[in-house]
């Protein structure tokens, strides 16, 4: 029985089968936060990381905000080796058949708004808005208490709507 | 609590039913409310569906560094993941600096261990013998006592032989009728072979003084063939005792061990007379022997030599001789055995004799009417007492080098003569250069890494504040 535990657990944990089914979560994930150029490094070292330290995990937190952990921290130290800034969050396009001007108004509102954003807000708003992760995950993978994304994000949100508003009042 | 506050965790969905309850009960009231949670629930719809899902690239690679690093040898791994492996490395490094710095060998340890080896040497030399005794209540001392308490020379002892000399007196026993076998063969004049102290006593009691006199000065000079004070007794004969340990010609008496007085003679060559020295004590020390002399002195030519007595149980002889030979390379041995059973046997016999012709002094002492005649049996009777005395340690004496077999050793350090120094070729002298830069570059990190690890209560805070602090200000960048 045990045996069998063991072998269905091997198989859980087979790093190959992890990056087939989380690469694309992990790189969008690193992507936002050191870039495209680097966004392929970050996740490729994450998931190195994660098959040396495969042992560790215990299964106490789900395998997706254990990745994500290694990559938030895969990607401080990306940012910190290369001195890189946190890229501009990207928009994509209005569609067609949205009011034209109104939509790249919008848009355009939006991504300086969430551009704005300090470090910290920025980083809950894109592990919850972005990633669909909740707060517990969200408070695991930075490392702070539940409460504080609940806040940060609270403030964010705030920020966000402020923004939008000075910018709306500049464009009238 | 501000509801405000709540509004986008209530468009999460991440409160609690009551908050929950709160906030609805609150927004039914309050139409800015409802204004406010509309906002919040499209701009995170908006961000929700606006940010770029980037394209994945680099799964293939990913992959392939995966598993080329699952089937990487572990050689190739100590290299690639040096973190991973730092134990191997710091092994190895360790392993190296053993190598190179012989800090565990024979360095400075092993000369304060054998300075510690010359002071316990030098102690056992001097309390050996105490301590040995103490151990072993040898089997001599053993036999001592139970003579001692028998004869003595206390007035006490006497009085209480002459009171019941059968229940105290001298058990026939093998040695007393070899002994009375002795006495009784040149001097046809006295009674039965046996019957020596019948005879004696019976001359005492009934014959003249003078008489008795004569046959107590035969007897205690002692017949041509009768051991004497000290001298070897014609029974006790020499004979050689092969390497193998085995003896030619033991002489015991039915029932009784042989008593050996063995001797051994040993000339040994060693690399250092110190050590060698040394050795030979612990030796000692484990066959509960003890080192009874020890000298060193050096030859003409500056040679350390050095000389030892030991005493080790006669049951341990061989086993003492074949560790001593294991000192160095023997260059001269010989062993000799002497069975001083017969001597013991007759000295005891005298012994016994003597005791009894006391008691008859005694028992005439106590009936004498003269004074001349007081005055010659207490004369003679002194006489005797100190031939008992004599005969007793001499018994001892007999005993005591029978129990502890004596082993010489001599001890000579062997001279090296030094080679003339050959030319080194290439190969050696980088060889030994190449140890040499190994050893200065090993000691180097080794003293880098003791200042280090003295020094870490001061470092490690300077160098974490200044971490912290980069930190610090890198996030807040």
């Amino acid at each position: 029985m045990q045996a069998v535990q063991e072998e269905s657990m091997r198989r859980v944990l087979d790093i190959a089968e992890i990056a087939k089914q989380h690469y694309t979560l992990v790189y969008r994930f690193c992507a936002r936060r050191v870039g495209v150029d680097a966004a392929q490094d970050a996740a490729q070292e994450t998931f190195l990381t994660a098959q040396r330290v495969m042992t560790n995990f215990r299964g106490e937190s789900t395998l997706r905000t254990w990745l994500l952990g290694i990559a938030h921290n895969e990607c401080r130290r990306v940012s910190r080796n290369r001195s890189l800034h946190a890229p501009a969050i990207e928009l994509v396009d209005a569609p067609d058949n949205a009011p034209f001007e109104q939509m790249v108004v919008d848009r355009h509102a939006l991504s300086e708004a969430l551009n704005k954003l300090s470090p910290e807000h920025r980083e809950v708003v894109l592990l919850h808005e972005v990633e669909g992760l909740s707060y517990d995950e969200a408070a695991e993978i930075i490392g702070v208490p539940a409460g504080t994304v609940k806040s940060r994000l609270h403030h964010a949100f705030l920020n966000l709507r402020k923004s939008l508003q000075e910018y709306s009042g500049g464009v009238r | 609590m501000n509801v405000m506050e709540d509004l986008k965790a209530y468009v999460d969905g991440e409160l609690s039913p009551e908050r929950r309850t709160e906030i609805d009960a609150a927004m039914e009231q309050d139409e800015r409310l409802r204004q406010e949670l509309e906002e919040i629930r499209v701009l995170s719809r908006l961000i929700g569906d606006c940010v770029v899902e980037p394209e994945p690239v680099g799964l293939e690679q990913t992959l392939k560094l995966l598993e080329s690093r699952r089937t990487r040898p572990f050689f190739v791994r100590l290299f690639k993941e040096p973190l991973r492996f730092g134990w191997v490395w710091a092994m190895t490094v360790f392993v190296l600096l053993a190598i190179f710095f012989p800090f565990a060998g024979a360095g400075p340890r092993s000369f304060a261990k054998m300075a510690e080896h010359e002071d316990y040497a030098a102690t056992a030399d001097s309390t050996a013998p105490e301590a040995s005794a103490k151990k072993m209540a040898s089997p001599a001392a053993a036999a001592a006592r139970p003579e001692e308490l028998k004869g003595g020379g206390g007035e006490s002892n006497l009085r209480s032989l002459a009171k019941a000399p059968s229940s105290t007196g001298f058990a026939p026993n093998s040695s007393a009728g070899v002994h009375a076998r002795r006495i009784g063969a040149p001097d046809q004049t006295r009674g039965g072979a046996n019957g020596q102290v019948g005879g004696t006593t019976g001359g005492t009691t009934g014959g003249s003084m003078d008489s008795y006199f004569e046959q107590s000065q035969r007897d205690r000079n002692g017949s041509p063939d009768m051991p004497a004070g000290g001298s070897t007794s014609n029974n006790g004969r020499e004979f050689k005792v092969n390497t193998q340990g085995t003896i030619s010609a033991p002489v015991a008496q039915p029932g009784q061990p042989p008593l050996l007085v063995r001797t051994g003679d040993l000339t040994v060559l060693v690399r250092s007379v110190t050590k060698a020295k040394a050795d030979a004590t612990n030796i000692a020390k484990t066959f509960v022997g003890y080192i009874e002399q020890s000298s060193a002195s050096s030859d003409a030519n500056d040679v350390p030599t050095a000389s030892l007595t030991l005493r080790i149980p006669e049951q341990k002889f061989e086993l003492a001789m074949k560790g001593l030979r294991g000192l160095g390379k023997v260059l001269s041995e010989s062993t000799t055995g002497q069975d001083v059973t017969a001597q013991v046997a007759d000295t005891e016999a005298r012994l016994k004799v003597m005791r009894a012709e006391e008691e008859s002094y005694v028992g005439m002492l106590r009936t004498a009417k003269k004074v001349d005649e007081v005055l010659e049996i207490k004369d003679r009777l002194s006489n005797v007492r100190q031939e008992i005395e004599s005969l007793d340690a001499q018994r001892k004496a007999l005993r005591n080098q029978a129990t502890y077999s004596t082993i010489t050793l001599s001890l000579t350090e062997s001279q090296v003569i030094p080679k003339p120094p050959a030319q080194p070729g290439w190969f050696d002298t980088a060889w030994d250069g190449a140890k040499e830069r190994a050893s200065g570059l090993g000691r180097w990190f080794a003293e880098v890494g003791m200042n280090l690890l003295v020094l870490a209560p001061i470092w490690v805070p300077v160098v974490v504040g200044i971490w912290w602090l980069g930190q610090r200000n890198r996030i807040r960048r």
